[in-house]
């Protein structure tokens, strides 16, 4: 089995079309999405005159209705922004209403979600086992839009068949941040989560752990030290993982532990016996990173191959 | 979480960010200027490189270091480009396999630049020991009276001592650099400092300090505490000199071409502003354009006024036929069995004034930026090597990293290379073949300018080029990158070829085509060995460096 991993794309139509291509590039019959789907934000782009334009990446970017305000769409989007088409009026209500953003944010979300998975439908192979599970970054409105899609195993909280014998942990609950996120919990909570799924687990000599955020202090997880006012310290940084992720990785061993979270904290290590790896995001690059894991019935992990495609 | 390019977007009135979380690297920008003024290495160039251009006596050697300090500038905006669009450790390796294909990134990087540094670091420990070390313990145990401290500071200097400087040297090496990035900074960043404290005083010194005032400075030292046999050191070795047949002249008596051509002697220390491409992955901020034109060009513009002062009040102090002269016979009237001490650096700074008190402060303080550049050798090589066992051409293993983010089994294995080079370096026949770093720098380096050059034409590169920030920056309709690649890209190919044609550097030699070409074969011997290995155990390395096609 050859199972494609990747995580932390924030709302990337180029990198979800990667991910999708994953499948027939790397040869892949289990593709898994690791979490924090959901982009960052709206780019209002203004309607002026016959144009449009926009304050981009520092870049004020001029288009004419047609290709190029086309070309100019599929920009922010591949970098993982939301492009809306807002006048002034509307512009100005989000600066002021939070309740106006937000429902504009989730209408390009859903949208945008919407768009994805019929993508995926097209596209799809039959026997491909396509998994996405959610990160502390994703609102909870999302879960019922991958819910409802046929095409996917969306497996967030639950453990999942993977095929041949092996099955896969899914969490993408994290520990608590200082952004306050959508799903953030206790460590408490975590290891409690985490317990309940992982005694449900048939063979933990099997059993992948996808969860989105990092074992505590394992290299895979440096994150910055920040502030008062939240700002990043210069140059220091420190373990921001879960205890209870390393702690049920220690206790439980399963065979392989696949993270994300920290973007620039990709890597490789071990638990125990448990290879555990982050693939890291380089998504506003234009690169998905991801890993290829071949397993085996008989020989459990065979290889893994951390890829930048 | 979230990533610092987006939250610069946020400062513009059309981008609205939700609340979501984020992330830094463990180097800031400053972090990574320091490191790469370090990289180029102003105690090598004092104490090592400036010597050597005596070969071309002719050269004036402060315009020689502004003209090849501004020929790198256009290499430093390419490097400068890559690193804000495609971030990692490993840089060097990363932008070539990437953009060339995985065969010419690992090829160009791994002899030149990963197994490069084993020997890099070699080499810069060499003038810690014989032109600091050595000189500051036996002058001092004369002055004191401490014979075992005058015996010691002898020791140093032979292969054995330099052999155990070395060795100690590596372990506060491995220390540092295994202690994480965020430990590494801070070290680096206080001893930047006090050995700024220490050049500056250094400078001072020598712009009070008469020319007369330091000849009997000079001929004291040489006659009192090395016994030398002469109370007109100075006039013996310009004597020594021009019986010998050196042709020593005034600065005023140099000329251009002579100046030019000490650039591929002065591209030893000056190619290592693109050293910092290494570590591009681990430093904050740098997907913000103007921050990684300052590590780059900032760096080597600082090199040329530190560099170039130093130089200029060197030679005004010395007199530039003093001192070449003093350096052809050091490097080729017989070394120490001519003269007892190096005839520069150490000798000197002490001869500026004759109290020990002076010599310990500007010895130690300067003595700082020693204690950390060559550290870095361990650095950039241990990242080459991680991003390449990240895309397992080397073992996994080398991709581990520790609970504080440093690739602690890469350093492991980078240190007992480096010892087995040391050994090979102080007790073997290694030390003929240290002039082709010089090569094997600029390749390594001129490879990844020639991608950056390449980068908005090849197909498979040209989308993710235009799509990024740096795609609008043209002129007359060629893209910067390509620009600047072009330009840097004719002085490399200067550089290059004086090495390979050009008896006087020491590299057109059959010992050097033997060591160059022989490595280059094993890397290639290397990478599809293991290719082979990996498709045989079902892992296709073809497409870790292929980009996935959207459709």
């Amino acid at each position: 089995m050859e199972l494609y991993f990747c995580t932390d794309i924030h709302g990337s139509d180029k990198m979800w079309r990667k991910f999708l291509s994953a499948e027939k590039f790397y040869r892949a019959n289990v593709l898994v999405l690791g979490g924090d789907v959901v982009g960052k934000g709206l780019v209002a782009v203004h309607p002026e005159g016959r144009g449009y334009w926009t304050d981009f990446l520092g870049e004020k970017l001029m288009a004419r209705p047609g290709e190029e305000l086309d070309e100019l769409l599929r920009r922010i989007r591949a970098f993982g922004m939301y492009p809306v088409v807002a006048t002034d009026v509307e512009v100005g209500l989000w600066e002021t209403n939070p309740q106006a953003y937000e429902a504009a944010f989730q209408a390009a979300v859903t949208e945008s979600v919407h768009r994805w998975l019929a993508e995926l439908a097209r596209r799809k192979t039959p026997d491909t086992r396509i998994i996405v599970t959610c990160g502390n970054d994703d609102p909870r409105y999302v879960d019922a839009i991958f819910q409802s899609c046929s095409d996917i195993i969306f497996g967030e909280n639950e453990v999942t068949d993977l095929g041949e014998g092996f099955t896969m942990l899914n969490m993408g609950w994290s520990n608590v941040t200082p952004w306050n996120t959508h799903r953030e919990a206790t460590e408490e909570e975590l290891a409690a989560r985490i317990e309940r799924m992982a005694l449900s687990v048939p063979d933990m000599e099997r059993c992948v752990f996808n969860i989105h955020v990092p074992p505590y202090n394992s290299g895979l997880d440096n994150g910055p030290v920040l502030d008062s006012e939240m700002r990043p310290a210069p140059g220091q940084t420190v373990p921001v993982g879960s205890h209870a992720v390393r702690e049920g990785i220690l206790r439980f061993q399963p065979l392989l532990s696949l993270h994300g979270h920290v973007h620039e904290s990709r890597g490789v290590t071990k638990l125990g016996r448990t290879v555990c790896i982050n693939p890291g995001s380089s998504y506003t690059e234009g690169v998905l990173q991801g890993v290829l894991v071949r397993l085996d019935k008989e020989k459990g992990l065979v290889s893994y191959s951390p890829m930048q495609g | 979480m979230s990533d610092t390019t987006v939250e610069q977007a946020g400062s513009t009135k059309s981008v609205f960010l939700r609340q979501s979380s984020g992330l830094v690297r463990a180097f800031t920008w400053w972090d990574g200027l320091i490191y790469n003024i370090y990289a180029i290495s102003v105690v090598a160039a004092c104490s090592l490189i400036f010597t050597l251009t005596f070969v071309f006596p002719g050269a004036n050697l402060p315009l020689g270091i502004v003209i090849a300090c501004l020929a790198f500038v256009p290499g430093c905006v390419v490097y400068a480009m890559l690193t804000t669009i495609m971030p990692r450790a490993g840089g060097d390796y990363v932008w070539q396999s990437r953009i060339l294909g995985g065969f010419w990134g690992f090829w160009f990087v791994f002899f030149p630049l990963a197994v490069g540094a084993t020997i890099f670091i070699v080499s810069n420990v060499l003038p810690g020991a014989v032109a600091f070390l050595s000189p500051l313990l036996y002058v001092l145990g004369t002055e004191l009276g401490i014979s075992s401290l005058q015996q010691f500071g002898n020791w140093i200097a032979t292969s054995g001592g330099q052999f155990w400087f070395f060795v100690v040297f590596l372990a506060w090496a491995a220390f540092v650099v295994g202690s994480g990035m965020r430990f590494y900074a801070r070290v680096q960043r206080y001893l930047f400092f006090i050995g700024m404290i220490g050049l500056v005083t250094w400078l001072v010194g020598m712009l009070i300090v008469s020319h007369d005032a330091f000849k009997t400075n000079f001929n004291s030292i040489l006659a009192n505490q090395y016994h030398w046999g002469t109370t007109d050191a100075y006039g013996k070795i310009l004597a020594d000199a021009k019986k010998a047949g050196f042709s020593a002249v005034s600065l005023s008596g140099t000329n251009l071409g002579d100046t030019i051509l000490i650039g591929p002697i002065l591209a030893y220390i000056f190619a290592g502003v693109f050293w910092v491409g290494n570590l591009s992955g681990e430093i904050g901020g740098v997907r913000q354009f103007g921050l990684s034109m300052r590590i780059y060009v900032g760096a080597i513009l600082s090199a040329m006024v530190i560099c170039g002062l130093l130089g200029f009040l060197m030679i005004n102090l010395t007199g530039n036929e003093f001192y070449t002269s003093a350096s052809y016979m050091w490097w080729a009237g017989g070394g120490s069995t001519y003269i007892p001490v190096a005839p520069w650096l150490t000798l000197i700074l002490m001869s500026l004034s004759q109290s020990p008190a002076w010599w310990l402060w500007v010895l130690l303080t300067f003595g700082c930026w020693f204690m950390i550049w060559p550290t870095n050798n361990v650095v950039g090589g241990t990242r080459y090597v991680f991003a390449m066992a990240f895309d397992r051409i080397l073992p996994a293993r080398f991709a581990s990293v520790s609970g504080k983010n440093s690739p602690i089994f890469a350093i492991g294995v980078y240190v007992v290379v480096s010892l087995v080079m040391g050994w090979l370096y102080y007790f073997g026949n290694l030390a003929s073949i240290i002039l082709d770093q010089a090569i094997l720098l600029t390749a390594g380096f001129a490879v990844t300018i020639l991608a950056g050059t390449l980068f908005p034409y090849l197909p498979a590169t040209r989308q993710r080029y235009f799509d990024s920030p740096l795609g609008k920056y043209k002129f007359v309709g060629i893209p910067l990158i390509t620009l600047m690649g072009v330009l840097s890209l004719i002085y490399f190919a200067f550089l290059l070829g004086e090495y390979a044609f050009n008896p006087t550097y020491g590299t057109n030699n059959l010992s050097s085509a033997a060591f160059l070409g022989g490595g280059m074969v094993l890397s290639a011997v290397l990478y599809f060995g293991t290719r082979m290995y990996r498709q045989r155990h079902g892992v296709n390395m073809r497409r870790v460096y292929e980009e996935i096609p959207e459709e």
